[in-house]
């Protein structure tokens, strides 16, 4: 009886029983077929899934263990911890996630939370951004800005922030350097700041 | 109920007849707009209804059209409306999509959702008869990235 039924049902439907499922199930059921995949890949139904009801308002805890492998590399590996209202205890999400790219011992140090957004969180060693799914256990490394450093200029990162754009539904990382005329400060007045932008959505920077 | 009450006739795709209440019928915002653009003249036909999944759809209707029905009553009758056959179900969900009762699509929606969630994608294809349009790399590869999902 039941055959052929997805030929049948409209899309919005299918789509309404998906908005249903977890995160797992739906990485599981992209395998299914390429309309499916097509489907759960949507930058709509990306953003109705996000903003579905909640039942619980979840709180992530982020721990980091860096792993010396040898001199000046490590390894970091981010665990997750979520607690719900309905219980006190916090439970392991998911297991570890070993996140790549942050290997200096610097980063084991300074490794910073530039925040978070729509569960998406962005992590910075002040050298290299990355941003993290701890649902989909997805990260993606942002690239190298394009901006090189005039001759006679020293560039000195001042602050980074992270958030969502509502209009152009895009996350937006956003950088300042401030570049001092070399050696430092001779001329004071060349002394200017830069601002980039990055956008998730065409993973560049501008 | 008013002096006013008002009957529609609605026709299934199998011929039957079903007269119903407006004040009922109208939860289908299908017969609703039918019945505010003034284009019901006697029977309202539903081509994409068979009978059988009319008389469900009629008892939900009635139920949820109850006066004073308490929350907890209605809960335990949507409960045991879902708990059918799948074949069933999926009718229920092609007849709530065409008379457009978002109420009764979601919850329809829900159960199949809760009964398919923890299926591998093999039996999903097999249950919806989907056709694995992936070569045996591309299905590989997409398993391979998310190993964790299938555990």
């Amino acid at each position: 009886m039941s055959y052929g039924i997805m030929k049948k049902l409209h899309e919005d439907v299918v789509m309404q029983i998906l908005l249903e499922l977890s995160v797992k199930s739906l990485i599981r059921f992209k395998s299914i077929s390429k309309i499916l995949y097509t489907l759960i890949h949507s930058s709509i139904f990306i953003n109705l899934h996000r903003n579905r009801r909640r039942n619980t308002k979840d709180e992530l805890l982020i721990l980091k263990r860096p792993i010396f492998l040898d001199e000046n590399l490590y390894k970091n590996i981010m665990y997750f911890l979520s607690s719900n209202d309905n219980d006190d205890t916090l439970k392991h999400v998911s297991p570890e996630i070993d996140v790549p790219y942050f290997e200096n011992d610097f980063c084991v140090q300074f490794q910073q939370l530039i925040g978070s957004s729509h569960g998406l969180i962005a992590l910075t060693d002040y050298e290299e951004i990355i941003f993290l799914n701890p649902t989909t256990r997805k990260y993606r490394l942002l690239p190298h800005s394009l901006f090189r450093c005039p001759k006679d200029f020293v560039f000195v990162p001042r602050g980074v922030g992270f958030g969502y754009d509502s209009i152009e539904k895009d996350y937006k990382v956003v950088r300042f350097y401030k570049l001092s005329s070399e050696p430092y400060d001779r001329d004071l007045e060349a002394r200017h700041s830069r601002v980039e932008v990055y956008d998730f959505r065409t993973h560049t920077w501008r | 109920m008013s002096s006013s009450t008002k009957f529609l006739t609605l026709k299934t795709n199998d011929k039957e007849e079903f007269v119903l209440d407006e004040a009922i019928a109208i939860r289908s915002q299908t017969i609703k707009n039918m019945v505010e653009d003034d284009c019901v003249s006697n029977v309202i036909p539903l081509p994409n209804v068979d009978s059988k999944t009319m008389i469900k759809v009629i008892e939900y209707w009635k139920k949820h059209s109850e006066e004073g029905i308490s929350k907890d009553k209605l809960m335990d009758f949507d409960k045991a409306f879902v708990k059918v056959d799948q074949s069933i179900l999926y009718a229920l969900i092609l007849a709530a999509n065409f008379l457009n009762d978002a109420e009764m699509l979601d919850m329809i929606c829900q159960e199949v959702a809760n009964r398919i969630k923890g299926k591998t994608p093999e039996e999903i294809r097999k249950e919806f008869n989907i056709e694995n349009d992936f070569t045996p790399e591309e299905e590989e590869e997409i398993r391979n990235e998310n190993v964790w999902a299938f555990e």
